[in-house]
C-alpha cells in the first residue's frame, strides 16, 4: 500500500476531530451563558407536548413479533428479484418463466399465512 | 433445461405434495386430516419410483451444482424409506396430543428434500442450501407439541446449536472458497490437490469444516444438544431427527473427505480418529447411567457416530471405497433399527401409561408380548448380535477400518461395543425377567400405519441381516460409479 | 485497493464477537442476533474473496444472497420459537433451558 492511501483518510479524521471540537465549543458556551432553574415538570420527557404516561421501556405485545417476521421473510426474498432484473434481457422468456415459479412459491407461503390467521389482528 | 428438470423429479414431486399439503390442511375438517399422511406416503413411494427409473443416469445439472449418481440414488432411497417410515409412527401420536396437522408432513417431507439436496449437490452453495432446508424444518419438528414445555425447550436447544454450528461449517466453506476461488467439489479438490493454496488457512477450514459437522451429527465434544433435543421432542420426531439428519450429515462428509480434501488425508484423519474414539467413550458411558429410554437411546446413536467415524478415517487410506461401502450400508441399518426402536415406544406410549423410563419396561413380555418382541429384535440389533442387520453392518465396518490398517482401533470400536451390548441387553432383561411393581395401565388406540412402519422396520432390520448382499452390493456400485474408487 | 487482508481481518472480528456473544449472552434475542452477526462476517469474507478471486465469476457475490435469504429464514424461526417459549413459560433466557438434565 502507499503511504498516499492513507493520508487521504488524513482529511476525514481531521473533519471529525474539528466536528467534536466544534460541539463541545456550542454546548460549553451554552452551559456558561444559561442560567439553571430545574424544577419537576421541567426534567420529564418531552413528548410532543402530551405528558408522559408510562415508561417507554414497556414490552412491546407480542402479535408485533408476528407480522415482523413476515414482512422480514418477504423483504429479503425480494433480494433475489434485482439480480434477476438486472440480468433479464439476457435470460429471455426462461428467466422469466423461473422467476414466476419463485413468486408462486412465496404466494404459497403468503396464502397459508393468510389461511392460518397470522395476519389478522387478534 | 430438460435435463436439469429430470434430475430433481423426486425433489420436484415431494415439494408439490408439500406445498399441496400446506394449503389444504386448513381447510379440511379435523377429522379429514388423517388422509394427509397418505398422500405424504404416496408423494415419497412415486418419488422413490422416479429415483428407480433414474437409478441408470450420470450426468450432471443446473450448471454443475447437483449430480445424479449412483451414489445420490442410493442415499435418496434411504431418506425415502427413512421419510415413510416416520410419518407411519406419527399418525396416532398427533392425534391423541391433538397435533394431528398437515404442516408436521410438509415438514418431514421439506427435510427429506434438505437432505437429498445436500446429498446430491456438488457445490459449496446448493449444499449449504440443502443443509437449512433440512436443519429449519427439523427445528420446528422438534417443537411441533408447542404446547408442551419439553418439547419447545428442545426445538429451541436444536436451533441454538444447529445455527451456531452451520456458521461454523459455511465460515469454513468460505474459507475454501477463498484459498481456490471455485465453489464446486471437484475443482476446489483438485487446487488443494495442485498444492497452490495456503497451508494454514486450509487446516483452519478443515477444522472448522469437521466441528461444524460434528455438531450436526452429534458428536463429542459437540454432542450435548442431543439427548435433551430427543427426549424433549415428540417421539416421532425424535425417530426422524436420530437417523435422518444423521445419514445426510454423513453422506456429505464422505463426499467432502474423498472428493475435496482427499489428498489432505493426513491433516484429518488423525483428528478424526480423536473424535471418534471420545464420541465411542462418551456414548458408550453415558448410555449405561441413563434412566430415560429416549435419553439412551440419544446417547447410544452418539456411540454409533463414533463407530460410523472410525470409518470415516479408515476412508483416508487406500481403501477407500470399502471402508465409504461399509459406512453407507451401515446407515441403512442404522436407520432401520434406530427408527423401529424409536418406533416401539411410540407404540407404547399411544397404548398404555408408559411414560419412557427403564422401569415402565418391566413385566412388558408379557402384558405387550408382541411389542416387547419386537423391541428384542431392535436392541439386539443395535448391539450388533446376528443374525441381524446390526450385526453385518458393525462386521463390515470393523473389517473396513481393519483393511485400512488400523486394526488397533477396530479393536477400540470392538471394545466399546461390548460396552454397549450391556445397555442394550438390559432392556430386554427388564422385560422379561422383572416384575413390575404394578402395571402400566392400557388405553388400547391401535394405529395400522404404526403397525405398519414397525412392521416394515423390523422386517428391513431382519432381511439386512440375513441377506444383506444386494444392499451391500448397490453402496459399491455407487461408489464404484462415482468417486472413481 | 484496500488488501485482502484488511476486509477479512473485519470479518474474523466480527465473526469471533458473534461466536463470544453466543456463548456469554444469557438473553436468547441477543443469542439469535450474534449468530446473525457471526453470518454477516461471513458474508464480507465471501464478498471480499470474490472480489480478490482468481476466476472472477463473482460466485461468493451470489452465495451471499443465498445467505442473507437463509439467515432471514432461520431468524423468522428462532423468533418463532422463542415466543412459542415465552407464551408457556414468560421468560426469554437460555438459563431458563433447564428442564432437561442428565
Amino acid at each position: 500500500m502507499t503511504p498516499d492511501y492513507y493520508v487521504s483518510y488524513l482529511s476525514i479524521a481531521l473533519l471529525g476531530l474539528a466536528d467534536i471540537l466544534f460541539v463541545l465549543a456550542l454546548i460549553g458556551a451554552s452551559r456558561l451563558v444559561q442560567r439553571r432553574n430545574p424544577y419537576p415538570q421541567k426534567l420529564t420527557t418531552y413528548e410532543c407536548g402530551i405528558e408522559p404516561f408510562s415508561d417507554s421501556w414497556s414490552p412491546f405485545a407480542i402479535r408485533y413479533y408476528i407480522f415482523a417476521l413476515l414482512f422480514v421473510l418477504f423483504d429479503v426474498e425480494a433480494v433475489f428479484l434485482y439480480p434477476w432484473a438486472v440480468i433479464f434481457r439476457d435470460m429471455g422468456f426462461t428467466g422469466f418463466i423461473e422467476m414466476m415459479i419463485f413468486i408462486t412459491v412465496l404466494l404459497f407461503g403468503l396464502f397459508y399465512a393468510w389461511i392460518k390467521g397470522a395476519l389478522e389482528w387478534v | 433445461m430438460q435435463h436439469d428438470l429430470l434430475a430433481i423429479i423426486p425433489e420436484l414431486m415431494l415439494i408439490a405434495t408439500a406445498l399441496v399439503i400446506l394449503l389444504i390442511d386448513p381447510l379440511l375438517p379435523p377429522d379429514g386430516r388423517r388422509g394427509l399422511g397418505y398422500l405424504g406416503v404416496f408423494a415419497c413411494a412415486m418419488a422413490g419410483l422416479s429415483t428407480w427409473f433414474l437409478r441408470n443416469e450420470e450426468f450432471t445439472a443446473f450448471n454443475d451444482a447437483i449430480s445424479l449418481d449412483r451414489y445420490t440414488i442410493y442415499f435418496k432411497a434411504l431418506f425415502l424409506v427413512i421419510a415413510v417410515i416416520a410419518m407411519l409412527l406419527s399418525e396416532k401420536h398427533l392425534e391423541l396430543h391433538r397435533r394431528l396437522l398437515g404442516d408436521y408432513y410438509s415438514l418431514i417431507l421439506l427435510a427429506t428434500v434438505g437432505m437429498m439436496v445436500m446429498t446430491e449437490s456438488i457445490d459449496i452453495m446448493t449444499f449449504f442450501v440443502g443443509l437449512e432446508l433440512m436443519a429449519l424444518a427439523s427445528y420446528i419438528l422438534a417443537g411441533f407439541f408447542r404446547y408442551d414445555e419439553l418439547s419447545v425447550e428442545a426445538s429451541l436447544k436444536y436451533f441454538l446449536t444447529g445455527a451456531f454450528a452451520s456458521t461454523f461449517v459455511l465460515f469454513g466453506l468460505a474459507l475454501l472458497y477463498g484459498i481456490t476461488g471455485y465453489t464446486n467439489y471437484q475443482q476446489i479438490g483438485e487446487t488443494i490437490a495442485a498444492g497452490n493454496v495456503p497451508g494454514s488457512t486450509l487446516v483452519i477450514a478443515i477444522i472448522l469444516v469437521i466441528a461444524g459437522f460434528g455438531f450436526k451429527v452429534g458428536a463429542v465434544p459437540f454432542h450435548n444438544w442431543a439427548p435433551d433435543v430427543y427426549q424433549g421432542s415428540p417421539t416421532p420426531v425424535a425417530a426422524f431427527l436420530s437417523v435422518g439428519p444423521k445419514a445426510a450429515g454423513f453422506a456429505v462428509l464422505i463426499k467432502f473427505m474423498t472428493v475435496i480434501l482427499g489428498s489432505e488425508s493426513g491433516t484429518w484423519v488423525g483428528l478424526i480418529i480423536a473424535i471418534a474414539i471420545v464420541t465411542m467413550l462418551v456414548g458408550a458411558t453415558m448410555a449405561l447411567v441413563q434412566r430415560d429410554l429416549k435419553r439412551m437411546l440419544a446417547y447410544s446413536s452418539i456411540a454409533h457416530v463414533g463407530y460410523l467415524l472410525l470409518a470415516i478415517s479408515a476412508s483416508g487410506e487406500e481403501v477407500a471405497a470399502f471402508a465409504s461401502a461399509s459406512i453407507m450400508f451401515y446407515l441403512a441399518a442404522y436407520a432401520l433399527m434406530n427408527l423401529g426402536a424409536f418406533g416401539v415406544l411410540v407404540y407404547l406410549s399411544n397404548n398404555s401409561s408408559f411414560g419412557n423410563r427403564l422401569d415402565d419396561l418391566a413385566g412388558l413380555g408379557k402384558q405387550f408380548p408382541w411389542a416387547a418382541g419386537i423391541l428384542t429384535v431392535f436392541m439386539l440389533s443395535l448391539a450388533g448380535i446376528p443374525p441381524t442387520a446390526g450385526f453385518f453392518a458393525k462386521f463390515y465396518l470393523f473389517a473396513a477400518v481393519v483393511d485400512a490398517g488400523l486394526a488397533w482401533l477396530a479393536m477400540v470400536g470392538a471394545l466399546f461395543s461390548l460396552v454397549s451390548a450391556f445397555y442394550y441387553l438390559r432392556v430386554i432383561v427388564y422385560m422379561y425377567m422383572r416384575q413390575p411393581e404394578q402395571e402400566l395401565e392400557r388405553s388400547g388406540e391401535r394405529s395400522f400405519d404404526l403397525n405398519l412402519g414397525l412392521g416394515l422396520a423390523a422386517v428391513g432390520v431382519l432381511l439386512l441381516g440375513l441377506y444383506p448382499s444386494p444392499v451391500l452390493d448397490a453402496a459399491q456400485d455407487a461408489l464404484l460409479m462415482v468417486l472413481g474408487f | 485497493m484496500t488488501p485482502l487482508q484488511h476486509y477479512l481481518f473485519l470479518a474474523v472480528a466480527l465473526f469471533s464477537i458473534g461466536a463470544w456473544g453466543v456463548l456469554a449472552r444469557r438473553n436468547i434475542i441477543l443469542v439469535i442476533m450474534c449468530i446473525e452477526l457471526m453470518l454477516n462476517g461471513i458474508n464480507i469474507a465471501l464478498i471480499a474473496f470474490s472480489n480478490y478471486s482468481l476466476d472472477g465469476a463473482g460466485r461468493g457475490q451470489v452465495f451471499v444472497f443465498f445467505i442473507f435469504a437463509v439467515a432471514a429464514a432461520e431468524v423468522a424461526i428462532g423468533l418463532a420459537i422463542t415466543i412459542a417459549l415465552y407464551r408457556l413459560r414468560e421468560r426469554m433466557s437460555v438459563d431458563e433451558l433447564h428442564e432437561m438434565k442428565g
